[in-house]
């Protein structure tokens, strides 16, 4: 079937299967969104994606589920302005994830960061827990999600203190 | 390989003449189960697939004073973004402790619901809260306790040729809800489940009680809980006692094995605990 | 293919580099753990696929490791499930997978061996013993006897990006990209499989991740099979393995089973030890002597053993092959020697800690070689450091009173102490040469460039490197680049295992500014300086003992964890961990601490979540669908001190000590609040029910 939806804001167009996995979709025809397809079983959280502005496992969406959908990959969110200042705030708090979840870890603190109640330790973590990956430790990723709350805040109230 | 065809019905009407046409069709709900258990870059699938998602019957959200109907394409992250107050704190940590976030804004209230292998989470939260769900065939619409979808065998037991529509979640006041994962919290495996316990005082006495495990069994026994409904609070050791003996024979009886009933068991003492420290507030 | 299209090879995950026209590979693999293999059936290809056996590999089919083959591809015989047999390579990785799926691997099936429990001699790969004074006697006149059998189970590595390697042709070189922990291993075993000479090859290691010690030896395996691949199609080729596939079929840790006896003395001081370990370490065995070697020199751990008996085997079973988890060896035996400090401290009465200071390895007792010791270690401040700030006495007195027998009601608590040292980068087991390089060069612009092989593998270690150099030459850190670390360009720098990068190499580096702050006005720019290290090999092994020092520049550390048995389940549950450690010279005191607050939650994980099913005769789907970390939130929260050790401290490697220490205070932990011997790892709920509650 010809599927069509929004990919890192450009309409796209491709083939596939009804049952493929959008994870496959995008790795073996976006290659450039950098999605990844490794454990098809909903785990390590290398596919992530915003679907529709949440935040989803592509391995468990099926093809026919995307037709029209707005799909934004990890990598062009880390490349927005958003994204941007989540990883100053990693950085300012030394956090060092891996080559190989970074936009992930930052498009989930980028949405933690969109939450009116403010997020404490525990949804970070919560949130976090889609990836599987064993590069960092909790607290560092509490840390960068703290640093940039406040860097962002800092941009918005420059004058305050 | 086989490809599936896939209908993707923009009505009830229309997904009832499909389930009539197609009898063996995969409802597609969140798909998240179907998925997270086949591996392989091509699943193996049934020949037709009927998608749910474009159904707007099945997401409707509702609230009366007294109950809240949840359409059956609801998202696990919708029941616990709902807010305080709005859904039944039960349900809403049984929903917020599926799986990821990742994954619960893809598993729906239906998939959660209806597992063929194994109850979700959310079975024994709502039956514990006396929900009921609507189930709909091209002779009519019914409704059914939600506990009346677990078999005599203590196994799911799913309806076919009917589609489950929404279910509607009696708004209770309960002085204890207790909601407790067991098992590994990310995914499911043979040996999680969820526990539910709640409870209502009146007049000093118990005058509610429930207490629900769903895993790869349903355990609940509504002639144990009769038998303490009524009984002063603090219970009495002897009160629990009996309880317990009496869970205990009726899930040996019925073949649960040993690890289940002493889950289930260690979580009534903790309920029991809890039910005596907000007796003791 | 053009160098340059793989310029970000160093930071792009494999999955992601691609070049077009690139061919895919998948492999075949043996149905069965054993047997003669006696052909593989394959269907028809169609003309832009073709398959490699390993009739097709021009040179040699093997990939050698610490003095064991491995084969590529098996040719006559099988030794495990998984175990590839046929590559096929075309452009489509469906049509492959498919195309597999049809092929018939023909195998006559002979029973495998997959019990480690009991084994003959020529499953034997591997076997070291350690001999010192007279355990005979000293169990003769022993006033006390403790005894222990421990086991440590299997497990995975978990990858961030599964394993695999990227092959192409750059004008008349084949480039080679995966993510290793050893690119001159990766070089040789290709062009040893290319039958070329190795310059002909350029390794670009590509990230890693996180590889918990998975990525010395199997990357080179698959990126000779992506070369074969590559060589015999005259194309660029990816071969990456779905992650249930890499579950299913790359290393995993080995499986440790010991006895332990100690003899006590009149003041319940150790007086002997006899032990007798095995590690499982599947088929071929490819770290068999180095993982037996350190098994054995750990088997006395932090403590004075003057009367020693030690016996070790490295046993080769029909599995995967199996071998280093986070560590070669160290670890599993220090967690059985700490359960035996803890229960020869309880049976002689004595306060845990304060046995443990009385039997400490001190400047001057014998070391398992024979040779004193030279070092002190700062066990006294690093043992006050540990109870101030886990409040360990008080906890450990109240959990003690809980009387779980008579009923006490939960949550069960416990709290546990171990304390590891962590050897120096050098390999131990005997065969494998401890030689390693870097270079550096000041050029007129005053910039200095950093060539190594190591792989730096996070960028606080290539700050460390940066920061180091600029210091020695009184540069800014802005003007030191490290160059990326290809084969050819860089000197061989060794594998980067052992906290190697912080300790061997980090000197090295500043050995080689040294040279060239020396030459630096007395001859013309650019200057070009190399250092090289030649670790006379720490121990020398003979039939029934080891000469040597390999206890030099060790590092101490030591760790509480606090747990909870979870009331329904009685699965235990951390709710605290506290490290204390002797790290020497810090480069970098904040990077210390986050890689060793990584590894105790990776430790952690690996005690109370981690568990491989023990029937390895071949991970299925089940394995992997039942295969658990530990969720973020489970993480308790973690307190780290530094000891210091005086200013002429060297910078020692510290990276491991939680691997070392956390099991066994886990453990110790966990026989507290349960009231029974936890000895074997990763404890489950269900274990402990079983033997805590009568049935």
């Amino acid at each position: 079937m010809t599927i069509d939806f929004i990919l890192d804001g450009a309409d796209v167009s491709c083939r596939a299967r009804a049952t493929d996995r959008l994870s496959d979709v995008l790795a073996q025809e976006f290659p450039k969104a950098c999605v990844g397809s490794d454990c098809r079983a909903g785990r390590c959280g290398r596919c992530v994606v915003l679907m529709d502005g949440k935040l989803a496992l592509a391995c468990l969406v099926p093809a026919f589920r995307v037709r029209g959908a707005e799909i934004v990959s990890p990598r062009a969110y880390a490349r927005t302005e958003e994204g941007e200042s989540v990883a100053a705030g990693f950085e300012r708090a030394g956090v060092a994830t891996c080559e190989f979840c970074t936009p992930q870890r930052i498009l989930i603190a980028g949405l933690l960061l969109e939450e009116a109640a403010g997020a404490d330790d525990r949804r970070i973590l919560e949130a976090m827990q889609t990836v599987q990956c064993r590069c960092v430790e909790p607290s560092a990723l509490v840390e960068g999600v703290r640093a940039a709350v406040e860097l962002r805040s800092a941009r918005k109230w420059p004058h305050a203190r | 390989m086989r490809v599936s065809e896939i209908f993707t019905p923009t009505s009830l009407i229309e997904t009832l003449g499909l389930l009539r046409k197609h009898e063996d069709a995969l409802l597609w709900a969140g798909g998240t189960e179907i998925l997270r258990l086949r591996v392989a870059r091509r699943p193996e699938l049934p020949p037709t697939i009927v998608s749910l998602d474009k159904v707007p019957e099945l997401r409707a959200i509702g609230r009366s004073d007294r109950a809240l109907d949840l359409g059956a394409m609801s998202s696990l992250a919708q029941l616990s973004a709902l807010g305080e107050g709005a859904v039944p704190e039960a349900l809403a940590e049984a929903a917020a402790g599926v799986g990821t976030e990742g994954l619960r804004n893809l598993a729906t209230l239906g998939g959660n619901l209806l597992g063929r292998e194994r109850f979700g989470d959310l079975f024994p939260a709502l039956a514990c809260l006396d929900a009921i769900a609507e189930f709909r065939s091209a002779s009519g619409s019914r409704w059914m306790a939600v506990g009346r979808l677990a078999g005599r065998d203590r196994k799911p037991l799913i309806p076919t040729g009917e589609i489950l529509v929404r279910v509607r979640v009696p708004f209770d006041p309960w002085d204890l809800s207790l909601v407790r994962k067991i098992g590994y919290p990310l995914w499911p495996a043979a040996d999680s489940g969820l526990f539910t316990c709640l409870a209502r005082a009146a007049k000093g006495s118990l005058y509610e009680f429930r207490a629900a495990l769903g895993g790869p069994l349903f355990l609940r026994d509504r002639e144990t809980e009769t038998e303490l409904i009524g009984k002063r609070l603090p219970l009495q050791r002897r009160d629990i006692e009996s309880a317990r003996a009496s869970w205990r024979n009726r899930f040996e009886e019925d073949g649960v094995g040993a690890p289940w009933i002493e889950r289930f068991l260690a979580a009534v003492d903790e309920s029991f605990d809890a039910l005596r420290a907000g007796a003791s507030r | 293919m053009p160098a340059s299209k793989l310029a970000d090879a160093a930071t792009t995950p494999l999955s992601e580099l691609r070049v077009p026209g690139m061919l895919h590979v998948v492999a075949v693999r043996s149905p069965v753990p054993r047997g003669a293999l006696l052909g593989v059936e394959l269907p028809r290809l169609g003309k832009d696929c073709r398959a490699v056996l390993a009739s097709d590999i021009p040179g040699r089919n093997q990939v050698s490791s610490f003095g064991v083959a491995v084969p590529l591809l098996a040719s006559n015989r099988v030794r495990y499930r998984g175990e590839a047999v046929a590559l096929l390579v075309g452009p489509d990785l469906e049509a492959l997978e498919e195309l597999r799926d049809r092929t018939s691997v023909l195998v006559e099936e002979e029973a495998p061996f997959l019990d480690f429990g009991r084994f003959s001699s020529d499953q034997v790969l591997a076997r070291r013993a350690l001999r010192l004074g007279d355990s005979e006697l000293a169990f003769s006149v022993a006033s006390r006897i403790v005894e222990g059998d421990f086991e440590v189970g299997s497990q995975e590595h978990w990858y961030a990006e599964p394993q695999g390697a990227f092959a192409g042709f750059d004008y008349d070189k084949l480039l080679v990209v995966c993510g290793t922990q050893w690119p001159y291993h990766v070089r040789d075993t290709v062009a040893g499989a290319l039958g070329v000479p190795p310059a002909e090859i350029i390794v670009r290691p590509g990230p890693a991740g996180p590889h918990l010690d998975g990525r010395i030896w199997y990357p080179s395996l698959m990126a000779a099979q992506a070369a074969l691949a590559a060589w015999l199609s005259r194309r660029t080729v990816r071969f990456i393995l779905p992650r249930e596939e890499d579950f299913r079929v790359s290393p995993k840790r080995a499986r440790y089973r010991a006895s332990y006896r100690a003899a006590l003395d009149g003041e319940s001081n150790l007086s002997a030890l006899e032990v007798s370990l095995a590690l499982n370490v599947g088929a071929y065995g490819p770290l068999a002597e180095e993982l037996v070697a350190r098994a054995c020199l750990g088997a006395q751990g932090v403590y004075a053993c003057p009367n020693l008996s030690v016996k070790g085997y490295a046993v080769s079973t029909d599995t995967p092959p199996l071998g280093s988890l986070a560590g070669l060896g160290d670890a599993q035996s220090n967690f059985a020697m700490e359960r035996i400090a803890e229960r020869a401290a309880a049976a002689s009465g004595s306060d845990p800690v304060e046995w443990r200071a009385r039997n400490l390895l001190r400047k001057g007792s014998a070391t398992p070689t024979g040779t004193p010791f030279g070092q002190t270690w700062p066990f006294d401040e690093l043992a006050a450091a540990l109870r101030r700030m886990s409040d360990f006495d008080r906890k450990r007195a109240s959990f003690s009173l809980a009387d779980r027998a008579g009923g006490a009601e939960g949550p069960w608590r416990g709290i546990g102490i171990a304390f590891a040292r962590q050897l120096s980068g050098a390999f131990v087991g005997g065969s494998v040469p401890n030689s390693y390089s870097v270079e550096v060069e000041l050029d007129k612009e005053l910039s200095l460039s950093i060539r190594s092989s190591a792989v730096p593998g996070s960028a606080s270690v290539e700050r460390i490197w940066r920061e180091s150099a600029a210091a020695m030459l009184a540069l800014d850190p802005s003007d030191v680049t490290l160059e990326p670390p290809a084969t050819g360009d860089a000197p061989n720098s060794g594998p980067s295992v052992l906290s190697r990068n912080v300790t061997i190499v980090a000197s090295l580096i500043e050995r080689a500014c040294a040279t060239v702050k020396r030459r630096r006005f007395r001859e013309p720019l650019p200057i070009v300086a190399r250092s090289t290290a030649r670790v006379a090999n720490p121990v020398t092994w003979t039939s029934d003992g080891a000469e040597g020092a390999p206890f030099e520049d060790a590092a101490l550390g030591g760790a509480v964890v606090e747990i909870e048995l979870d009331a329904w389940s009685l699965e235990p549950r951390a709710t605290g961990i506290w490290l204390a450690v002797a790290p020497g010279r810090l480069h970098d005191e904040r990077h210390a601490r986050r890689s060793l607050e990584n590894a105790a939650v990776l430790a952690l994980s690996q005690c109370a979540w981690e568990r491989l099913d023990p029937a390895p005769e071949g991970l299925g789907v089940e394995a992997y669908a039942g295969y658990r970390l530990m969720p973020l939130t489970a993480v308790p929260p973690i307190g780290i001190e530094f000891i210091p050790e005086g200013r002429r401290a060297p910078a020692r490697g510290i990276g491991e000590l939680p691997f070392d220490c956390v099991p066994a205070a886990f453990a110790n932990a966990v026989s507290l609040a349960a009231g029974i011997d936890i000895d074997a790892l990763p404890v489950e709920g269900e274990l402990v029910a079983e033997r805590i509650r009568p049935t």
